[in-house]
């Protein structure tokens, strides 16, 4: 801890020092990164989901929140663990001692004297020794191909691997093996021919290709899937159908002609983490609403120097397939930080959750993935289904991992793109819950302090959430009151009225189904019904409450009056 | 990286007959043994003073050293003491079979006994000197083909024998895909192939795909106890039932008569292949308890062997036709036809074969030759990877799969899966309260009968009512053809695995026992994904139909048609939840129909009634 508090320190001290503003060289994301694996915690994580080669520090502190040392410092350690790296400007500013993190320094220096003008690092000799670095560091093992694999062909497979391992879930059969969907059984056969004489283990047998080799194993079961599918006329004929029309066919260039030189000196080290050392150091820690951040309001103007140096703008893209990125790909839906920026910004509730609750990778990731993900993808298309199932899977992860929250966040995300999935509608609603049972004490919390800010609607659904958590009759009361007194107000529109007290309604039936017997309950609801104007239920609920406490004259006397009402109308 | 690459040898192990092949240069090229000979009788044998002899010399004491000559090994590798294999070997074989430790074969030769990798082992050495021989240096790598339709275990054990020998085997592959191969290489080629391999002990059926280079297999079928023995052994039944007849002596119960009538039926149906007749003479080949010699004297003919064997050569056609089907393909779709095995030679075979598919086969390549050479090619294409000029793609030949609730076997890889590849499926607790499964991991082949090929147990589950714990298997099978199988808790993360290496199965036997006295243990596979689909629409159909129907009652209850509808709304509810409670995915869609029918009339009765 004391480690990081000096990191912290330091990066401020380095921050306020440096002027103008933006020397802070802009990072990129390095493609074929496993995040789950990497021993971050959920700011880094925040951050890496941010990096898209074109923000710099400060547009990434706008966007996630969080103050510029921080991120200066999660972009360190990312690039310590290879999963960005500096493409171009200047050194990052010094926050450590190459004592500790030998290859972040490493990594600097070929930042700095080689690389700046490309943003591509060349396999150098520097790179190798940072490696060597890294091998010895503590908890994270260093593996790559490029220790055991000699030549420079299979440092292009690396590239190759990782860029087709990436697209795999959002490519169809035809993209996979680059052929039009009109293609004849003889195209289909030496396109997958072709493609597997490349991507086989065989090919490279011998050498260790470490974590390289299940991913080889499973393009190479994809390919032969799409091949065996295509080839078959009846088969193609059944997989043609769950297409979605109007997908476009996404000819991506052959990976063993044009892809980029890799990075290999960044890449691998992250490979061999254990899985493990996610959940433990996965810190909870809050999470500033970009509102509140001065800092971050002031680069609301683009940077005319960051401009100039990144002209090839809109090439990269946080969460998209970096095989894309390659020259000559297919342009896609690109998701540029200042269109996510914005979106937070119009978004007010969703950063202020994260500043009163525990921030966490999850929310990092939904909020990320909303605002990328399913635009891009068309929901309940073969590739939304599939890239679904995969967040259905991390939603597992996180909630193993003791992180329901996060879960819920990642469930949404793959409820939007297989919204007919009932696994993932199932999965969601019990993870919701599980997630709003852990943290119901600081929903209520934050309920009370709405309730006395006199800010009604958000006080109710608090109060709600807080009650499901804790399956509690009195708080649902508590939720439908604070929304029925919201409902009251005299500026509120018919339609929100009326949605609120459906809500309303909602949480005090929940409130009478929990405890049956409570007879201020049930007045309650039948209440709320009356000023939703549901005045027939409202006359049930009365005739329920008069008939469990028939001596009460006040309930007699309402439903009198409510009988009245109703043969008016 | 000056020195010379390192040579591997190709190696074709089979039945009655093993050659080795290794790549000059670009030109795969078959090495004679020290006789001169391209091929080596797989036999063994232990002689009186307990030396060991391999190859020619073995087979040529045979006649005197009956007991103790090993031939036809291989039909014994990997498989287990008590299946009908063994059994069957154990009634015709001259030499004597003893159960070992580990429900498997072993042999007794002289004082000792042998397992069957063992004595596979001795032939794979002595292929190994011929090699060192010929190179002039020893080699320590080689490529072993098996039978396409080896199981796990068969070409587990296949490999330790090959360890034992001291050879580092860095591939087993099919002896088909080897031939097609050979057959393939450095020729430009783009073809559709089938292979037609009867071998001594085994048949085999491939269908590949060859283009620039890569060849890949679409499907395989076989049958591991059908080949040449097996047509001597109908020459042998024919000579003793005769014999009988004559004399009234069974010749079977002589161990060395057998070993004559087995090379002389052996000799009779090569030369059948030539000739159209040929006279099989074993004097003395016993004598009566007077001491009266007896000889035995006969003719036989191409129409005779072809009439005892017609059934054998039915069986092949018949393995041809399901590789086809396998493939989804026609006969009009296969380009060339290879006929791999010394039994190809049989005019009757070549007939077969040329009436099923519609053309002559191709018979460029050597049968008995072939495979080895093909051994050689993958041998050095792996080894050379600057220059790699082949790429197998094969495939697994049997479906694998695990044993769930009610004995069921629930596949996870199919037959002919292109190999590497993986497959997860999620299962269920059978039991309420059960903490641990036992994953039984089978084979499936294609007549339904299951091999166990080996077993682990995933503890520590929760307690819960069954169905509710669900757990992930997961099957690899690598590009070795090794199968990995692993079990994980997907509540607690907790995980087991197992790679495959049991060298002896289980009988089918063995496997039902197991399901009886293992009923705890047995895991369900998850509910259809279909019946989770209509159970959700099913239960959100039902709970606001439920919610509907008091209001509707208060609205229409009066009237008979009310009435009535109610009495069918309540009916459709109780019908859909038995389909439910049923598993029955097609009666709940219907019963969901139903409900969904029932629920519009009375969202129609709720919203005109306020």
């Amino acid at each position: 801890m004391a480690l990081s508090q000096n990191q912290r320190q330091s990066g401020v001290a380095a921050t306020t020092l440096n002027t103008p503003p933006e020397t802070h060289p802009i990072p990129e994301p390095i493609p074929g990164i496993d995040v789950k694996r990497l021993a971050i915690g959920p700011e880094d994580a925040f951050v890496l989901f941010r990096v898209d080669g074109k923000s710099g520090v400060k547009q990434i502190a706008l966007t996630t929140g969080l103050q510029e040392p921080r991120v200066v410092q999660a972009l360190q350690t990312l690039s310590r663990l290879g999963a960005v790296k500096f493409g171009s400007a200047a050194v990052p500013p010094s926050t450590s001692t190459s004592r500790v993190e030998p290859l972040a320094a490493q990594a600097k220096d070929t930042a700095a004297h080689s690389v700046a003008a490309q943003g591509v690092a060349p396999h150098s000799i520097a790179a190798n020794s940072a490696l060597a670095h890294s091998a010895a560091a503590p908890g994270v093992s260093a593996h790559s191909v490029a220790n055991s694999v000699a030549g420079p062909e299979s440092v292009g497979l690396e590239a190759r691997v990782l860029d087709l391992f990436q697209s795999l879930p959002e490519r169809d059969f035809y993209a996979l093996l680059n052929i039009p969907r009109n293609a004849d059984k003889a195209l289909v056969k030496s396109s997958y021919f072709a493609l597997v004489a490349d991507m086989h283990p065989d090919k490279y047998y011998g050498k260790d290709l470490g974590s390289l080799k299940p991913k080889l194993e499973r393009i190479f079961q994809v390919l032969t899937e799409a091949y065996e599918t295509l080839s078959r006329a009846k088969r193609r004929a059944e997989y043609d159908a769950t297409l979605a029309p109007e997908q476009p066919v996404q000819l991506a260039p052959t990976p063993a002609r044009t892809a980029p030189e890799p990075l290999i000196s960044q890449a691998p080290p992250t490979m061999r983490v254990e899985s493990g050392t996610l959940a433990a150091s996965t810190v909870h820690i809050a999470v500033t609403t970009p509102g509140s951040n001065p800092s971050a309001r002031a680069v609301e103007t683009p940077n005319p120097q960051r401009k100039s140096l990144m002209p090839g703008t809109g090439q990269h893209s946080a969460s998209a397939s970096p095989s894309l990125q390659s020259a000559g790909a297919t342009p896609r839906p690109q998701v540029t930080t200042s269109r996510s920026a914005a979106e937070v910004r119009q978004k007010p509730n969703v950063s202020v959750e994260g500043s009163q609750m525990s921030g966490s990778l999850s929310q990092v990731l939904a909020s990320t993935a909303t605002a990328s993900a399913p635009r891009s993808l068309t929901p309940e298309s073969p590739i939304a289904k599939s890239q679904a199932r995969r967040y259905f899977l991390d939603a597992e992860q996180h909630v193993l991992s003791g992180n329901p929250s996060a879960a819920v966040n990642v469930l949404k995300l793959a409820s939007s793109l297989s919204p007919s999935d009932p696994e993932i509608r199932k999965r969601l609603a019990e993870v919701e819950f599980e997630a709003d049972k852990s943290r119901a004490e600081q929903f209520l919390a934050k309920a009370k302090q709405e309730q006395s800010d006199g800010h009604f609607e958000e006080a109710g659904r608090l109060y709600g959430r807080a009650a499901r958590g804790k399956s509690s009759a009195q708080l649902y009361g508590i939720a439908a009151q604070c929304l029925s007194r919201h409902a009251e107000l005299k500026d509120i529109e018919a339609d929100k009225r009326s949605q609120v007290l459906r809500e309303a309604c909602g949480y005090a039936r929940k409130g009478v189904e929990l405890d049956a017997e409570d007879m201020n309950l049930r007045l309650l609801l039948a209440e709320i019904y009356a000023q939703a104007g549901m005045v027939t239920s409202a006359i049930a609920e009365l005739e329920k409450a008069a008939t469990l406490k028939p001596s009460d004259s006040a309930i007699q006397q309402r439903l009198a009056r409510l009988r009245r009402e109703k043969t008016q109308t | 990286m000056t020195k010379t690459p390192e040579r591997v040898i190709g190696i074709d192990l089979g039945t009655t007959n093993s050659c080795v092949a290794v790549m000059d240069g670009d030109v795969p090229r078959v090495i004679p043994n020290r006789g001169g000979y391209k091929t080596t009788p797989s036999m063994v044998a232990v002689t009186q003073t307990g030396k060991r002899l391999v190859g020619h010399i073995a087979k040529r004491q045979a006649i005197t050293n009956a007991e103790n000559t090993v031939h036809a090994a291989k039909r014994l590798i990997g498989r287990p003491w008590n299946s009908p294999q063994v059994e069957i070997a154990r009634q015709t074989c001259s030499y004597e079979l003893i159960e070992g430790p580990h429900n498997d074969a072993r042999i007794r030769l002289r004082d000792g006994s042998y397992s069957v990798p063992e004595l596979s082992s001795m032939i794979l050495q002595e292929m190994k000197i011929i090699a060192d021989d010929d190179l002039g240096a020893p080699v320590g790598k080689a490529v072993v083909t098996v039978p396409a339709y080896f199981n796990d275990n068969q070409r587990q054990a296949t490999k330790d024998a090959g360890t034992i020998a001291g050879l580092d085997i860095i591939r087993i592959i099919n002896e088909p895909t080897a031939a097609a191969l050979a057959y393939g290489f450095g020729k430009s080629l783009n073809a559709t192939v089938a292979v037609y391999d009867l071998g001594g002990g085994t048949f085999d059926v491939s269908i590949l795909d060859i283009a620039d280079g890569v060849f890949k297999v679409i499907a395989t079928t076989g049958d591991t106890f059908l080949g040449g023995e097996d047509f001597d052994l109908r020459i042998i039944d024919w000579l003793v039932e005769g014999f009988l007849q004559d004399h009234g002596v069974d010749l079977r119960r002589d161990r060395m008569a057998l070993q004559r009538l087995k090379d002389a039926a052996e000799k009779a149906k090569c030369e059948l292949s030539g000739v159209e007749q040929t006279e099989i003479n074993l004097p003395f080949i016993i004598s009566t308890g007077r001491n009266e010699a007896l000889h035995l004297q006969r003719t036989v003919t191409r129409a005779t062997l072809e009439s005892l064997t017609q059934d054998l050569i039915g069986r092949t056609v018949q393995i041809c036709r399901r590789a086809l089907e396998d493939a989804d393909l026609d006969v009009g779709d296969i380009d060339d036809v290879l006929l791999v095995g010394g039994m190809t030679r049989m005019p009757a075979i070549q007939t077969a074969v040329e009436k099923l598919f519609g053309k002559r086969p191709n018979q460029s390549v050597h049968p008995d030759e072939v495979v080895a050479l093909g051994a050689a090619i993958q041998g050095a294409s792996l080894l050379d990877t600057t220059d790699q000029e082949v790429l197998l793609l094969d495939v697994t030949p049997h479906a694998l799969g695990i044993l769930t609730a009610g004995g069921i076997f629930e596949e996870l890889i199919a037959q002919n899966t292109t190999v590497p590849t993986m497959s997860t499926k999620v299962f269920t607790t059978s039991r309420d309260n059960q903490t641990a499964v036992k994953i039984l991991v089978l084979q499936n082949s294609t007549e339904g009968a299951q091999e166990m090929l080996g077993e682990f147990a995933l503890t520590g589950l929760r307690r819960a009512p069954r169905g509710e714990v669900e757990l992930e298997v997961t099957f690899k099978i690598d590009t070795d053809g090794i199968v990995s199988v692993s079990a994980r808790d997907l509540e607690t993360s907790q995980a087991q695995s197992i790679q495959v290496l049991a060298s002896s199965g289980l009988t089918s036997e063995e496997v039902s026992a197991m399901i009886s006295s293992a009923q705890d243990y047995l895991v369900e596979r998850r509910a259809d994904e279909a019946l989770e689909v209509v159970r959700q629409k099913i239960q959100t159909a039902s709970a606001e139909l439920e919610r509907l129907l008091p209001q509707v009652e208060k609205l229409v209850g009066q009237s008979e048609f009310g009435r009535d509808a109610l009495t069918r709304a309540r009916a459709a509810l109780n019908r859909s939840a038995d389909a439910l409670a049923k598993v029955d995915a097609k009666a709940a869609e219907v019963e969901y129909e139903a409900l969904e029918r029932t629920l519009r009339m009375f969202r129609g009765v709720v919203a005109g009634g306020t």
